[in-house]
């Protein structure tokens, strides 16, 4: 659906990304996750057309629309911060698109009637934007985005504004409108876990490429590298154990909280550590043992009715060989 | 939508583009020549009278210059003045600063409304004003003279007069940029230097009065400035005895000695330079203020000490009284019949007639029309060219736009008395950059110079409200079909409406009471208002100074409007810079 080959992209003299390819199939949530400069934006604004790559291709549904102007591409964006006209009526906000296209006047009455409808703020349409809560402004940027009928919809940090409650009701209607209409979404954030609970597939970047692209569960369960472990869900770093270091070469070893068991276990394929207790933060139905193994500190995580520790107790954990993640130390 | 008419749309718009290209480069061409053909050939033609001689550069000018008796006076006029002009003005201001910010004085109110007078009652028309309310037969003399029966009736007169009108007329800079720095202030600070034993007075003098001394740099500058390039003053008020270098220029302009204007009026140009550059020099040093996470908004405090209480009482309302009386009598006189005019104090009766006959009449009529139709011609094509340089400037960084920017700045710096000069010199015979026009003489030239005058103000609000707007907004329109010229009509525009209503309204204000490109450049054909004005203020029959004081009242009326409008639509809320 949306190709992008070789795509490299240059600010003045710096380059920002550099031969990145990707592939976004039809009707995907797929969400483009990383650290804050990553280029996410800029991905996503190459996807639109206003950012114009210095060399590679975009094509969506097979036709080559590189050198196309954004309004002539036909896709729908939501911006961050909404990007509202602020001189415009609810109303006109939405109809903004069609009368471009110089739709006529009956049309445009009941299209917009219809989408303002379909997303809830019907009864603010003549109100002027400021007016609105976060969340209806948010509906009308998607509503406006989605008026004429485009197929892809990009949305940049779309939540961002918005307080943590209805950060996710947001993020569920969001994902409830891609599936209803059938679309193919492309979400920008760097919040993990929306990105984990929204998407189909997440590519994570960094530093301008694409470090790995898959469904969440294939990004949490086996990270191909160290970046991506230690940026999707929580990791601790283990320290050196013979165990994973056959020959000596070093690694660097993760383990996720979950895989830390608390207790002593004996037997092929396992390892038993023996930290000290720094602290416990009781999250409600279970609580986080930070952990100190030398120098380098460890989360597990237990049911809350398991019996209590003081700090500085020496805590005996032990961790299934299998799920430590192992990367080659010179890998960054 | 389908691919198809995504498609299609695609394939329709595609044949404007190289329309887009043309419309671009014929607006860039008409910019160009305009700042060439108005700014840089009259400064050029300026500066060869000045120093060139049949094909050689010649000091002669400077010699003859420096030989003359009368301009050494003008030029030692005009020094000592603006110094003396910036000494007053700084007493006046600073007071009335602190009247209205930091001391709790009564009527506060009232007196913020005569302290802000000069903001509508500025340039010819207050000197008008001030002519006609202490001139020999204006009613505070008349006053005077029944208690004081042996005084000089012509006391108001010569460099007294002109110091005297400079102090009281020059305070709205201190009004405007140094009330909201004071404001800025962290109150903090004051509550701290009293609990250390500093009284109200010594906490102003030692603490707030330090933290805001930039701006009092700046507003001393920009007084500085005003002075000395004052016109009006000393030609209504200054008489034979005082004249100062902008007289001069104009002097020696009249009697076609334009090398020498020239060379004086590149002078003042100079001056003025180091000024503005001195001013920018103090913007970049200004320290923020304070570095307090939650500052303690100003307040006013009350003077327990009984002594300085009465006194800052008793001077804040004789200041209240200096300048409320010219304003007051000149919009009362308007009202007076003419054979009341310049025998009572007050007018015997109240009349509309002086209004119908100023209305009436086509000769004092034309004035008015004048100065309308020629502000808004100067300010509708300005307004077109900053739109276009804005729109530059904001979406390209280039050398080309540098050059841009910085010529449609010059004009900030150039005193009146230089363009109106240029104008002069450069084509006041056919020219080719006119295409083979003359402008001296003609109906146009003045349209043109107040063009030249609105420039720098229109371009950079204009220029920062684009700055202003969400880029994002552009984008969201581009992405929903929109092309340039659709997203700037239906997106920018109405987003930057506010703003052009109120850079327009505030050109308007400026053109109304311009005095000194008017005083150069007008023909029977285009005297404008402040022309009329001075005119009448210096004549000695009731009639015509009741037309004089009419023009004052109209424009008074049109700048207080304006400057209103200025006020509710926030202008004077947003962060203030001096320069
Ligand atoms: N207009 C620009 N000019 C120059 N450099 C830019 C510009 N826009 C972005 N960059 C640079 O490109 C890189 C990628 O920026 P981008 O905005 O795409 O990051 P991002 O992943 O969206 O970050 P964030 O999460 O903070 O929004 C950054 O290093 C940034 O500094
Ligand atoms: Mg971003």
């Amino acid at each position: 659906m949306i190709d992008l080959e070789r795509i490299s992209v240059s600010y003045g003299d710096t380059t920002v990304m550099h031969d990145l390819s990707l592939d976004v199939r039809e009707s995907e949530f797929f969400t483009l996750l990383g650290p804050s400069g990553c280029g996410k934006t800029t991905l996503l604004r190459t996807i639109s057309g206003f950012v114009t790559p210095s060399s590679g291709s975009v094509h969506i549904s097979g036709r080559d629309v590189t050198a196309l102007a954004p309004e002539d591409r036909g896709i729908g964006v939501v911006f961050q911060n909404y990007a509202l006209f602020p001189h415009l009526t609810v109303f006109e906000n939405v109809a903004f698109g069609l009368r471009v296209a110089r739709t006529n006047r009956a049309e445009i009455a009941s299209r917009v009637q219809d989408a303002l409808d379909r997303i809830g703020v019907a009864e603010h349409a003549a109100k002027k934007p400021a007016e609105l809560s976060g969340g209806q402004q948010q509906r009308v940027a998607i509503a406006r985005a989605l008026i004429l009928g485009a197929r892809v919809l990009l949305l940049d940090e779309p939540l961002s504004n918005l307080d943590a409650k209805l950060r996710e009701a947001m993020r569920d209607e969001i994902r409830d409108i891609q599936q209803r209409m059938g679309l193919t979404a492309v979400y920008v954030t760097h919040d993990q876990h929306e990105a984990l609970a929204i998407s189909d597939r997440v590519a994570v970047m960094e530093s301008g490429a694409v470090r790995q692209i898959g469904t969440p569960r294939e990004l949490y369960a086996s990270p191909t590298s160290a970046f991506v472990c230690s940026f999707i869900g929580d990791t601790s770093c283990l320290p050196p154990h013979p165990a994973f270091q056959p020959n000596g070469r070093a690694v660097r070893a993760f383990v996720r909280p979950e895989h830390v068991h608390l207790g002593v276990r004996d037997g092929d394929g396992w390892i038993n550590l023996e930290p000290t207790l720094e602290r416990m933060v009781y999250q409600g139905a279970r609580t986080r043992l930070v952990l100190r193994a030398g120098d380098t500190r460890l989360t597990a995580e237990a049911p809350s009715d398991q019996p209590e520790h003081v700090n500085g107790d020496t805590v005996p954990v032990s961790i299934r060989l299998a799920d430590v993640h192992l990367y080659p130390e010179a890998q960054p | 939508m389908t691919d198809l008419t995504v498609l299609a749309r695609a394939e329709l718009t595609r044949p404007d583009l190289p329309y887009r290209k043309f419309a671009f480069w014929a607006g860039f061409a008409m910019l160009s020549w305009a700042i060439v053909a108005f700014l840089y050939v009259p400064l050029g033609t300026v500066l060869s009278a000045a120093f060139y001689r049949e094909g050689s550069v010649t000091t002669e000018t400077i010699a003859r210059l420096a030989g003359a008796r009368n301009v050494r006076s003008a030029l030692w006029n005009t020094f000592w003045m603006a110094g003396a002009t910036v000494i007053t003005v700084n007493i006046v201001g600073l007071f009335q600063v602190m009247v209205l910010e930091f001391v709790k004085v009564r009527g506060a109110g009232i007196l913020k409304i005569a302290y802000a007078t000069p903001l509508v009652f500025g340039s010819v028309t207050a000197i008008t004003g001030y002519n006609f309310v202490y001139g020999d037969s204006g009613a505070v003399t008349e006053l005077l003279t029944r208690f004081f029966p042996g005084m000089n009736r012509d006391w108001f007169h010569g460099w007294v007069a002109v110091l005297i009108a400079h102090s009281f007329l020059m305070t709205h800079y201190h009004f405007l940029f140094l009330r909201a720095a004071i404001r800025r202030v962290d109150f903090a600070t004051v509550e701290a230097a009293r609990s250390l034993g500093a009284s109200p007075i010594s906490a102003l003098f030692k603490v707030v009065l330090p933290v805001v001394r930039p701006t009092i740099f700046a507003v001393s500058l920009l007084v500085l400035l005003s002075a000395l390039t004052s016109l009006a003053a000393p030609a209504i008020l200054g008489g034979r005895e005082f004249r100062m270098l902008n007289q001069m220029i104009m002097g020696l302009n009249s009697v076609r000695r334009q090398d020498m204007a020239a060379l004086l009026a590149l002078l003042l140009g100079l001056i003025s330079l180091i000024v503005f550059l001195g001013l920018r020099w103090i913007e970049r040093r200004q320290t923020y203020f304070g570095g307090a996470k939650t500052p303690i908004p100003m307040q006013k405090v009350v003077l327990k000490n009984r002594l300085s209480n009465a006194a800052v009482h008793i001077i804040a309302w004789v200041l209240f009284v200096i300048y409320a009386t010219p304003v007051v009598f000149t919009i009362l006189f308007s009202f007076a019949p003419s054979r009341s005019i310049a025998t009572d104090v007050l007018p015997s009766s109240l009349t509309l007639d002086n209004y119908i006959s100023v209305l009436t009449a086509q000769q004092t009529l034309e004035p008015l029309v004048n100065s309308t139709v020629m502000s808004v011609m100067a300010i509708a094509v300005v307004l077109c060219l900053a739109l276009f340089a804005g729109r530059l400037i904001a979406k390209s960084k280039s050398l080309l736009t540098g050059v841009v920017e910085f010529s449609l700045f010059i004009p900030w710096v150039l005193p009146s008395s230089l363009v109106a000069i240029g104008l002069i010199l450069a084509y006041d015979a056919p020219s080719p950059w006119i295409f083979g026009n003359v402008l001296l003489g003609s109906y146009a030239i003045m349209p043109i110079a107040y063009g030249i005058l609105i420039v720098p103000m229109m371009v950079r609000l204009i220029g920062a409200a684009m700055v202003g707007i969400d880029p994002s907004l552009e984008d969201a329109a581009q992405s929903l079909g929109a092309g340039p010229l659709t997203r700037f009509l239906r997106v920018t525009m109405p987003l930057l409406a506010p703003v052009l209503i109120l850079v327009s309204a505030l050109a308007f204000n400026d053109l109304v009471n311009e005095y000194t490109v008017s005083a150069f450049l007008y023909n029977p054909n285009n005297k404008p208002l402040g022309v009329a004005i001075a005119g009448f203020a210096v004549s000695n029959d009731p009639e015509t100074l009741a037309k004089g004081l009419v023009y004052a009242t109209l424009v008074m009326s049109v700048s207080f409007v304006i400057i209103m409008l200025a006020d509710k639509l926030g202008l004077g809320r947003a962060p203030i810079s001096v320069v």
